[in-house]
C-alpha cells in the first residue's frame, strides 16, 4: 500500500507531469486566443479558463483552466514534498513555486467569488445599487405594504422556467429568448395584456462581439383561479408592468441583476478633457459623494485613480455621449491582494534564480 | 490540497443558495405601464404614426425616425432660428446625396404654400439611385423638416397624411 | 590615425543620411503648429502628411516635404499634376490604362479629380462597413479617398487666396472693408465684393491651429475675429507666404524669425521642443544607426574572412557611435513627449533594437569575439528595419489614450516587457546560429556549442525574469484602471505564453530531458511565440490592447513564422549529417 502511494506521489509530483501541464496551459492559452475571435473574449475564457474541461458539443476535448490549475498545484506541492531541503540554492525555486501556488489559489477564489458589475450615475443624482450587465433578474416590486421601504421578490430565469407561484398565481414561462428586441406591432394584439398588447419580441441570433450584448425577452402566462393572462417582457424594457391580486398593486419586470449597496453615491459632476484640437480624451474625472453611515464623503474617481470602498472598487470606465452621465466598472473581489502578493514572491524568487545561475554558468 | 477541496466546495456551494423572501430595498419611482402610455399619448407625432411603420432609435435634433420600407426612412427634425436661405438648404440636402450645387432656385423641384403664419415646402431631389423628399414646415423661428430619403421609387402622397395631420405649433 | 580617417569616414556617410534643409526649409519648417493634440514643427507635419499620403518621404521632384508642404499650403494647384497618390490595388484605374494594373503605384490629384468616381461604389459600401470587414478593394479604394481628401484639405489649411495670392486676398478685403465706412452699405457692390470674401473666409475648411501670441487657432478664425487682436501676427504669416510664393528667401527668413520669436516669447519649453524635434528629424538618428549596423554587419565579414586586423577596434567605434545615436533618438522622443521611451509598437521595435545592442556591446567590449559583433548587428538590423516598417504609417509620436495616460505604469510595464522581448529575441538568434553554424558550415565547435548553451540558458532565465516582471506590472496597472488583475485578453495571453514556453524549455532543461541541440530548437520556436506575442495578437482585433489588423503585416509574419519552422526542421535532420559533427567523425 505505501509502496503504491509513493509511486503516485512521484508521479503526480514529477517533472513529466509539470510539462505536461505547463505544455497543456500553454496550448489551452493558445486555442483560447483563437476562441476569442469568433465567441468574443468573456465567452471564450468562460469555456476555455472557467471551466474544468474545454467542450467540443457533449464530448470533453481538452483540460479547462480549473483541471490544469488543480493539477498544476498538486504536482508543485508534492514536488516539494518529495524533494524539500534547507539550502540557499533552493530558496529562489521555492518562493517562485510558493508564490505560484498562492497566485492559483487565488485566482481560483477570484473566479469564484469575484464580482464584476457597472453602475452608471446622472449628473446631481443618487444611486444605491450596482448591475450585472450580462445577467437578468424578474422582479415583483411592492409598493404599498410598506411606507418607507419597496418590498422586492426576485427569480431567476431559471426558477421561471419551473414555474412558481406567487400570492397564489401561477407563473409560467412561456417562450424564452436568449436575445431580442422589441418593436411595435403593426396591429394590436388582444391575446396579451399591456405591454404585449403593442409590442413584440422579435428573436436575434446571441451575439458575440465586445460592444454588443445580449438583452432576452420572454413571454409568461399568469394563471389566477382559472383566468388566465399572457404577458411579455424584455431586459432592455424601462417600463415596470401592473400585476393586480385581490386588490393589492404590484409592478414587476425583467431587468439587468442588481445589487443594492449598504451605502449610495452622489456624482456631483463629471469632468472630461481632451488633447487640445482632437476628439483624444486627456482624462475623465468623476467628482462623486459617498453616503455612507458614517455620513458623506467626497471622492474623486479618475482614470488609474479607483475608488475602494467597503470591499467594492469603483473604476472610471465611460460615459455617455452627451458627458452627463458617468459609468463606472464594479469589482468585488476578495482576493485582490493575492496577485500582488504571490507576483513578489516570484519576482524575488526569479531574482535569486536569475543570479544563481548566471554565477554558475558564465559561458 | 485542502486549499482545492475548499475550491470544489464553495463550487457546488453556488448552486444551492436561492433567494426567496422579499428584500427591503430604497424606495424609488418607476415607469409604469399606465405612465408610459399617458407620455405617449401627449406625444402628437407619436399619434398618427401609421401601423406599418416601424421606429427606429434616434437622437436630438431628430424627433423621431421610421422606417416605412426596407429601401425608405422617415426622419423628423426641429431646428430654432436661423438656418439659412432656401438655396444653401437646397445645396445642403443636394450634398448629402453627392449632388453639385445649383445657384438657381429655379432648378431645385419645388413647391411652396403658406396660410397665415405657418408656411409650408415640399422638396424632391434625386441622383438617380437616391432620392429625398424634404417636407420643410417654420412656424415663426422654428422650423420643421420632415426627410424621406428613398432607395426605389417611392409615392410620397402615402407621407402626405402624416405630415398634415400633425399639430406642429404643440411639437 | 585610422580610426581618425574611420571616425571622418562615418560621420560623412551619416550626413549622406541626414535630412539636411535648404535655407527655406530651414525657416518654414520650425514653424510649430498644434496638430493632433501635439505642439510639433511643420517639418513632421510634413513628413507625417506625406507618408499618409505617398507611403514614403521621397517626391517625384527630390524637393523635401517641408518644401512640399509649405507650398501646398500658400501656391494654389501646386503639384496638382505630380504623382503623388499612393493606390494599393491593381483593379481601380486599370479600366483607364493597362500600366495601373499593378499592386502598388502613385497617380496625380488632377487624376483623381477626373477618375475618382470609377470607385466610388467601393468607397459608398466601404463606409459602411467595419475595417475588419471590408474586402482588399473596398479597403484600398477607402484608404484612396481618404488621401486623396487629406490632399484636397491640406490645401484648405492656410489662406484663401485672391488673384492666386493669400495677402491680396487679405489687403483686398481690408481695402474693401475700409471704403464701406462713408458710403450707404447696405446695397453697394462693394459691400457685396466684401460678403463675397467674408464668405470664403467662412467656408475655407481651415483646422491646422498656428500659434498667435498665447492663442492656438487657424489663420481664417483670426481674421474673422471681430477685435482683430492679432493682426499683426496674422500679417506675418502672410507676408511670409506671398515672399515665400515670390521665392525672397531673405523676407521668408525675417517673416518666419519674427513668428518663431513671438511663439519663444509665448512658451520657451514649447519653442524648444519643436526645435529639438526638428534637430530629431534632420539628424534621422535610427536610420543612421541602422546603417551603421549595416556596415558592422559587412566589417564582421570582412574581419573574419580576410582577416584585416584593425577591424576589431574600428567594428567597437562604428559600433559605439551607431550607439550615441540610437541613445539620442530615444532620449530625444522621451523628451518631445514627456513619456518613456516605449509607447507603442514602432518605439517597442526601436527600443528592442537597442537593448540588443547595448548588451551585445557589452559583451564585444569584453571579450572581442567577432560572433557577438556580427549576431547583434543583424539582429539590431532586421529590429531596426521592421521599425522603420512601422514608421511609414504615420507620426509615431503619438498622444495616449486616456486610459494609457500614465507614465508609471508605461515605463515599468512597457519597459520590462520589451526588455524580456529583446533578451529572449537575442536567445532565439542565438539558437539560429547555432542550428545554422552546426548545419551548414564547420565552425561549431565543441567548446562554442558548450558556450553557445550557456548563453541561451542565461538569457532565457533573465528573459523570463524581465517577461514575468512586465506581465505582473502589467496586471497590476490593469488592476489599478479596469479592476482585474488579469482578464485573459489577447495580448496578455501572448505575455503569459512567452512566460510559459520558457518555464517549459528551463524545466525539461532541470528534468535532463533536453539535448543542447533539442534545448537549441525549442528555443529557436520562442522566436515564433515572441514574435506573436508583440505583434501577432494586435493582429486579431478584439481586445483592449488591439491597434488594428494590417494585411502587410500579416504576410511578414507568416514569412518570418514559416523561416523559423524550417530552421527547426533544418536542426532535426541526424546530428552525424550535420557539417560540424561529421568533420569531428572524420
Amino acid at each position: 500500500m505505501a509502496k503504491y502511494l509513493k509511486q503516485w506521489v512521484r508521479a503526480f509530483g514529477g517533472i513529466y507531469l509539470t510539462v505536461f501541464l505547463l505544455a497543456s496551459l500553454f496550448l489551452l492559452v493558445l486555442f483560447a486566443t483563437f476562441a476569442q475571435v469568433d465567441f468574443g473574449i468573456y465567452e471564450a475564457n468562460q469555456r476555455y479558463f472557467s471551466s474544468w474541461f474545454v467542450w467540443m458539443d457533449s464530448i470533453p476535448i481538452f483540460l479547462g483552466g480549473y483541471s490544469i490549475g488543480l493539477l498544476l498545484v498538486v504536482n508543485l506541492i508534492l514536488s516539494h514534498a518529495t524533494k524539500f531541503k534547507f539550502k540557499f540554492n533552493y530558496l529562489g525555486i521555492f518562493l517562485i513555486h510558493f508564490g505560484l501556488i498562492l497566485l492559483i489559489f487565488g485566482s481560483g477564489v477570484t473566479s469564484f467569488f469575484g464580482q464584476e458589475m457597472q453602475i452608471d450615475i446622472k449628473e446631481k443624482s443618487t444611486k444605491s445599487y450596482v448591475i450585472f450587465p450580462t445577467l437578468f433578474e424578474f422582479v415583483i416590486i411592492d409598493q404599498f405594504s410598506n411606507t418607507t421601504k419597496d418590498l422586492l421578490y426576485v427569480y431567476s430565469i431559471d426558477q421561471l422556467k419551473k414555474g412558481v407561484s406567487f400570492k397564489g398565481i401561477e407563473i409560467k414561462l412561456t417562450r424564452y429568448y436568449e436575445n431580442a428586441i422589441i418593436n411595435q406591432r403593426g396591429i394590436e394584439s388582444l391575446k396579451y395584456s399591456q405591454l404585449g398588447q403593442f409590442y413584440k419580441l422579435i428573436s436575434l441570433p446571441k451575439t458575440y462581439k465586445m460592444d454588443e450584448r445580449n438583452v432576452p425577452g420572454f413571454e409568461l402566462s399568469l394563471t389566477n383561479n382559472s383566468r388566465l393572462d399572457y404577458f411579455i417582457f424584455w431586459g432592455g424594457s424601462s417600463i415596470y408592468q401592473e400585476l393586480n391580486i385581490d386588490g393589492q398593486k404590484y409592478l414587476f419586470k425583467l431587468r439587468p441583476k442588481r445589487k443594492y449597496l449598504p451605502f449610495s453615491l452622489y456624482l456631483k459632476d463629471f469632468v472630461k478633457t481632451d488633447y487640445q484640437g482632437t476628439d483624444t480624451p486627456q482624462q475623465f474625472i468623476s467628482y462623486i459623494n459617498l453616503n455612507t453611515y458614517e455620513g458623506e464623503i467626497p471622492y474623486k474617481i479618475e482614470m488609474n485613480h479607483p475608488l475602494r470602498y467597503n470591499g467594492y472598487t469603483f473604476f472610471q470606465s465611460s460615459f455617455t455621449e452627451d458627458e452627463t452621465t458617468s459609468v463606472f466598472q464594479v469589482v468585488k473581489n476578495p482576493s485582490w491582494q493575492i496577485p500582488y502578493l504571490s507576483s513578489l514572491l516570484i519576482v524575488i524568487g526569479l531574482f535569486i534564480q536569475m543570479i544563481i545561475s548566471m554565477k554558475r554558468t558564465k559561458p | 490540497m485542502v486549499s482545492s477541496f475548499l475550491v470544489i466546495f464553495i463550487f457546488f456551494l453556488n448552486y444551492i443558495i436561492v433567494a426567496s423572501e422579499p428584500i427591503e430595498v430604497p424606495r424609488e419611482s418607476y415607469l409604469t405601464f399606465q405612465e408610459f402610455l399617458n407620455e405617449k399619448s401627449s406625444d402628437t407625432l407619436l399619434k398618427s404614426v401609421p401601423a406599418d411603420w416601424l421606429a427606429l432609435t434616434f437622437k436630438p435634433p431628430l424627433l423621431g425616425k421610421y422606417k416605412i420600407n426596407d429601401f425608405t426612412i422617415l426622419s423628423i427634425s426641429k431646428f430654432t432660428g436661423p438656418i439659412g436661405n432656401e438655396l444653401s438648404n437646397i445645396n445642403r440636402w443636394r450634398s448629402q446625396i453627392n449632388l453639385d450645387p445649383i445657384y438657381d432656385l429655379k432648378k431645385a423641384e419645388f413647391k411652396k404654400s403658406s396660410n397665415s403664419n405657418v408656411v409650408k415646402r415640399e422638396i424632391e431631389i434625386s441622383n438617380g439611385d437616391r432620392t429625398l423628399f424634404i417636407f420643410w414646415i417654420t412656424e415663426k423661428e422654428t422650423h420643421f423638416f420632415v426627410k424621406v430619403e428613398t432607395l426605389k421609387s417611392f409615392d410620397i402622397k402615402r407621407v402626405r397624411p402624416f405630415v398634415e395631420s400633425q399639430s406642429w405649433q404643440n411639437i | 590615425m585610422k580610426r581618425i580617417l574611420f571616425a571622418l569616414f562615418i560621420f560623412l556617410f551619416s550626413i549622406k543620411l541626414m535630412h539636411i534643409p535648404s535655407q527655406f526649409d530651414f525657416s518654414v519648417g520650425r514653424l510649430p503648429v498644434l496638430h493632433d493634440g501635439r505642439v510639433k514643427p511643420i517639418d513632421s507635419l510634413a513628413r507625417h502628411e506625406l507618408l499618409l499620403i505617398q507611403g514614403r518621404l521621397g517626391l517625384p521632384d527630390k524637393s523635401s516635404p517641408t518644401s512640399w508642404y509649405f507650398n501646398m499650403l500658400t501656391r494654389p494647384g501646386y503639384s496638382a499634376s505630380d504623382s503623388i497618390i499612393l493606390v494599393e490595388h491593381p483593379k481601380l484605374f486599370d479600366s483607364i490604362d493597362r500600366r495601373y494594373l499593378k499592386q502598388k503605384y502613385r497617380i496625380s490629384e488632377i487624376f483623381l479629380d477626373d477618375n475618382l468616381e470609377l470607385v466610388f461604389p467601393f468607397i459608398q459600401s466601404a463606409s459602411k462597413l467595419d475595417k475588419e470587414e471590408r474586402t482588399p478593394i473596398q479597403q484600398a479604394s477607402y484608404i484612396l479617398s481618404q488621401r486623396y481628401s487629406m490632399v484636397k484639405d491640406i490645401r484648405q489649411q492656410f489662406f484663401p487666396y485672391y488673384d492666386k495670392s493669400q495677402l491680396a486676398f487679405w489687403n483686398e478685403m481690408i481695402a474693401l472693408s475700409q471704403s464701406l465706412n462713408d458710403k450707404n452699405p447696405q446695397d453697394s457692390p462693394e459691400f457685396i465684393r466684401f460678403l463675397e470674401f467674408y464668405d470664403e473666409l467662412v467656408n475655407y475648411n481651415s483646422t491646422l491651429l498656428f500659434v498667435f501670441d498665447d492663442q492656438w487657432r487657424t489663420l481664417t478664425e483670426t481674421a474673422l475675429d471681430p477685435m482683430q487682436q492679432q493682426r499683426n501676427i496674422l500679417s506675418n504669416y502672410l507676408l511670409l507666404s506671398d515672399s515665400f510664393q515670390k521665392s525672397d528667401l531673405n523676407n521668408v527668413k525675417f517673416y518666419s524669425y519674427k513668428l518663431l520669436q513671438s511663439f519663444k516669447a509665448f512658451s520657451l519649453s514649447d519653442y524648444l521642443i519643436v526645435h529639438l524635434e526638428y534637430f530629431f528629424n534632420i539628424i534621422n538618428p535610427f536610420i543612421v544607426s541602422l546603417f551603421i549596423y549595416f556596415l558592422i554587419v559587412l566589417m564582421v565579414f570582412f574581419a573574419r574572412f580576410f582577416n584585416f586586423a584593425s577591424f576589431p577596434t574600428l567594428i567597437k567605434d562604428a559600433w559605439l557611435i551607431s550607439l550615441i545615436f540610437h541613445t539620442f533618438g530615444l532620449v530625444a522622443r522621451s523628451i518631445i513627449l514627456a513619456r518613456p521611451p516605449v509607447i507603442n509598437l514602432y518605439s517597442s521595435a526601436i527600443f528592442i533594437a537597442y537593448v540588443v545592442s547595448l548588451i551585445g556591446y557589452a559583451m564585444y567590449a569584453k571579450n572581442r569575439q567577432l560572433f557577438y559583433a556580427g549576431y547583434t548587428s543583424v539582429l539590431s538590423l532586421l529590429t531596426l528595419i521592421v521599425a522603420y516598417h512601422l514608421s511609414l504609417s504615420g507620426d509615431t509620436l503619438v498622444v495616449m489614450q486616456a486610459v494609457l495616460n500614465s507614465n508609471f505604469w508605461l515605463s515599468t510595464h512597457v519597459v520590462s516587457m520589451t526588455i524580456g522581448y529583446a533578451i529572449i529575441l537575442m536567445a532565439g538568434f542565438f539558437a539560429i546560429s547555432y542550428i545554422l553554424m552546426g548545419t551548414m558550415t564547420r565552425l561549431l565547435t565543441s567548446d562554442f556549442e558548450n558556450r553557445l548553451s550557456k548563453l541561451v540558458y542565461i538569457f532565457l532565465m533573465i528573459s523570463l525574469f524581465f517577461n514575468f516582471l512586465g506581465t505582473v506590472l502589467g496586471g497590476i496597472w490593469a488592476d489599478q484602471s479596469w479592476g482585474r488583475f488579469w482578464g485573459w485578453d489577447p495580448k496578455e495571453n501572448g505575455a503569459i505564453m512567452i512566460v510559459l514556453w520558457i518555464a517549459i524549455i528551463l524545466h525539461m532543461k532541470w528534468g535532463k530531458l533536453l539535448s543542447n541541440r533539442w534545448l537549441m530548437i525549442l528555443t529557436v520556436f520562442s522566436n515564433i511565440v515572441t514574435v506573436w506575442s508583440w505583434k501577432g495578437t494586435n493582429m486579431l482585433g478584439i481586445g483592449l490592447h488591439s491597434y488594428g489588423f494590417t494585411e502587410k503585416t500579416f504576410y511578414w509574419l507568416m514569412i518570418f513564422f514559416v523561416t523559423q519552422i524550417a530552421i527547426m526542421v533544418l536542426a532535426m535532420i541526424p546530428k552525424h549529417l550535420w557539417l560540424s559533427f561529421s568533420n569531428n567523425d572524420n
